[in-house]
């Protein structure tokens, strides 16, 4: 099966979930597909705290992506602004990346890793308070392997330069 | 094993608390949006960041800083920037995406979930009203709105 069929079937099986915008619940020109564990903490409602804070602002980060607004991204991992909002994690070749909420200000943020199924199509595996990833190396690690779980044999989605990933984006 | 249920988000009613959550969400998305509106018409201008600095009046380091990501700006400075950038003025309009919350809502009932932290376990109400950006060109009249979440 390809990866399209094995998503397809995934999204079927409720396996994997796709966002849509809270706000208008339309399909935007981006596709944002979530794991049930991400997909369980960035549904409404969401909680009266400072977790519960960080959580809404992650939400709306992933229905900004959705709805085509515009993201710096670094494709080098190991170098790229503090505010970069979407960069490629090492191993580069495994194709992975880190959605990186840097706000509020005062916190380190949060990060969901995932990789892309393709162009504007983006799956995101696993998300973490930045404070809590000691090693990030194992948190990619992690992610990998949870795509290996859903799709086997099938990598993620890869391309040349970053047109093959995203349509509207800054290259910082 | 756990079930959960959600649904989507609603409007406020009666005295319910807003919950931190929600407000930050509303606040993150008007931000966002508004951000994507100075950085399309810096885009669309053709402007250089050190025009902008110039006619600001202010460092080329602030201008990039202040255009490299989303963050809580002020109103001042969002009205000074799209004013220099295209003499374009901010205006305001709002709606209520929430209005009809209960025939767009999707309830999703999720099973097995796998991971390392509990689903979030707020049970306060959710809540919304959805602020809608829009500008206006001085020079042309035309209206460019946000890409809000339609």
């Amino acid at each position: 099966m390809s990866r399209v069929q094995i998503l397809e079937g995934l999204l079927e099986q409720r396996g994997l979930f796709e966002l849509k915008s809270l706000l208008t619940n339309d399909e935007g020109p981006r596709r944002m597909i979530v794991a049930p564990g991400v997909f369980a903490d960035v549904m409404p409602p969401f909680a009266d705290t400072p977790e519960g804070e960080r959580l809404g602002e992650l939400r709306g980060w992933l229905d900004a992506f959705m709805e085509g607004n515009e993201l710096s991204v670094a494709e080098n991992p190991d170098r790229k602004p503090p505010d970069t909002m979407l960069a490629r994690v090492r191993p580069v070749e495994a194709e992975f990346w880190s959605i990186r909420v840097t706000d509020p200000d005062g916190t380190p943020g949060i990060r969901s890793l995932g990789a892309f199924s393709d162009t504007d199509e983006f799956i995101a595996l696993r998300w973490e308070y930045r404070e809590n990833i000691d090693i990030f190396d194992e948190e990619v690690q992690s992610t990998i392997e949870a795509w290996r779980d859903l799709f086997r044999s099938e990598a993620p989605h890869s391309g040349s330069n970053l047109d093959a990933y995203l349509t509207i984006y800054r290259a910082v | 094993m756990r079930t959960s249920q959600f649904t989507g988000l609603s409007e406020p009613e009666g005295d319910e608390k807003i919950s931190a959550g929600t407000l930050a969400y509303i606040s993150t998305r008007v931000q966002l949006w508004a951000y994507n509106l100075v950085v399309k018409e810096f885009k669309n201008s053709g402007i250089t960041q050190a025009q902008l600095a110039r006619r600001l009046g202010k460092g080329q380091d602030l201008v990039s800083r202040m255009l490299s990501r989303p963050g809580n700006w002020e109103l001042k400075t969002f009205s000074e920037f799209l004013f220099a950038i295209s003499g374009a003025v901010l205006k305001f309009s709002i709606e209520r995406p929430l209005a009809n919350a209960a025939q767009n809502a999707t309830f999703y009932k999720v099973k097995s979930v796998s991971t390392a932290r509990p689903a979030s376990t707020a049970s306060v109400e959710t809540v919304m009203q959805q602020s809608e950006f829009h500008i206006i060109k001085q020079s042309t009249d035309s209206t460019d709105k946000v890409a809000a979440a339609a």
